[in-house]
Parts: structure tokens; C-alpha cells; sequence
């Protein structure tokens, strides 16, 4: 059976952050631009309030 | 990937933000809030002068005197009127100069016309005035300045 990685908790500011999909990134969750030749592109996520944001995998 | 996102710690979000149908009108409220400001800052400061001008401080120390208080306090009272009612009407510290006004309004109530009863057109005053005055300082105090008030001006944005 597969482990079930842990959700991972950020406390984000308002704004735009750059969450990676690719699964490249050296700065996870953050994208850090090691997509580039992969099919994937970053997702955008845009706060206008400062938010807690929980990442659930998969 | 799934992201769930949430608000940050809502209990320290103030009451109007958490509620789901707000309770005041917030176009409105600044009006109404400085309404009540201004009526309380007039009537405050016309009673500093009556005791001033009028009756004269030592005539108001009489008067205190003869209610069962202290004559001295005919002095700090008229100030805190007068100095209140400029104040509020200018808006500068309303809220905590409304919470000055009112142990004024609540030994009023009780000393001064507590004995003529309640209506307000019994001889020598009834307690209903005094008393919707001293309530109407506490509202003051629970509402801030309202629009048009000096204290944002006086004081740096945060
Ligand atoms: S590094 Fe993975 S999406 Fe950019």
C-alpha cells in the first residue's frame, strides 16, 4: 500500500504564489522553474487575504 | 493535488466581519454616531456655561451642597462639561471622553434628581432625563467618533 503523504499547512500572505505541479521543483511546493521541458506549468494562487492553505496529496 | 484554503484564526476577525448578515448599516452608522455626538457634546457644554455664567461656580457649589454633595466638586464638574462638550463636538477622544462624562450623568441620576421622581416634568427634574443622558455617554463610549472627527486627523494612520 501506498503511503499517504502528510497534508502540508502554509500560512500564506495575500497575494500571488506559485505552487508547482510538475513534481520538479528543489523548492516544493513552491515552483522554482524546473518545469521547463516538462508538460506542466505552475498554478497560480491568488490571495487577496492572508489565508491558511492546506496541501493534500494526491 | 488538492488544496483546501481557510481563513486564518476567525476569531480574530472583528464581530462584523465574522457575522453572515451584518447588523449595522455601515453607510449610515458614521452619520448617526456623530448625530449623537454632537447633541451630547451641545448639551454638555451648555450645562459647563450654566454653571459657569449662570449660577456662577460658587452659586453650583451651593447647589451641590445642598443636594448632598461635596461643594468642591462644582469646580472639576463644570471643567469636565465644558472641556467634554468642546471635545466631543470637535471629535477628538469621543470615546473615551464620553466614558469621562458619565459617572457626571450617573451621580446626577441618583443625587441630584433621584428624589423628584421619574417623570421628567416633576418638580425639580425627574431622573429619566439624567439617567437616558448617562446611558447615551455610554453608547458614545461603545461607538467611537463616528465621521467627521478630529482624532483621525490629530493622529498618524497606522
Ligand atoms: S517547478 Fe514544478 S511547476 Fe515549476
Amino acid at each position: 500500500m501506498a503511503q499517504q503523504p502528510k497534508p502540508l499547512v502554509l500560512a500564506l500572505e495575500a497575494g500571488t504564489h506559485w505552487l508547482c505541479t510538475c513534481g520538479q521543483s528543489t523548492n516544493a511546493p513552491y515552483c522554482d522553474g524546473s518545469h521547463k521541458g516538462t508538460a506542466f506549468q505552475p498554478l497560480a494562487l491568488e490571495l487577496d487575504t492572508p489565508k491558511e492553505v492546506i496541501i493534500t496529496a494526491p | 493535488m488538492k488544496l483546501t484554503i481557510r481563513d486564518i484564526n476567525p476569531q480574530s476577525s472583528s464581530r462584523t466581519l465574522r457575522l453572515a448578515k451584518p447588523t449595522i448599516d455601515l453607510d449610515t452608522a458614521p452619520y448617526a454616531i456623530t448625530l449623537l455626538r454632537v447633541s451630547l457634546g451641545l448639551l454638555c457644554l451648555a450645562h459647563g456655561c450654566l454653571k459657569v455664567f449662570t449660577f456662577t461656580l460658587p452659586g453650583t457649589a451651593q447647589f451641590f451642597a445642598s443636594v448632598g454633595l461635596p461643594g468642591f466638586m462644582a469646580y472639576p464638574v463644570a471643567i469636565a462639561e465644558g472641556l467634554g462638550g468642546l471635545l466631543l463636538l470637535a471629535g477628538i477622544y469621543s470615546r473615551w471622553v464620553a466614558l469621562a462624562l458619565f459617572p457626571i450623568l450617573f451621580v446626577a441620576t441618583f443625587k441630584v434628581h433621584g428624589a423628584s421622581g421619574w417623570l421628567f416634568t416633576n418638580e425639580g427634574g425627574g431622573w429619566e432625563f439624567p439617567a437616558l443622558f448617562a446611558i447615551a455617554t455610554l453608547v458614545q463610549f461603545l461607538l467611537g467618533d463616528g465621521a467627521f472627527a478630529l482624532t483621525s486627523r490629530l493622529m498618524p494612520k497606522r
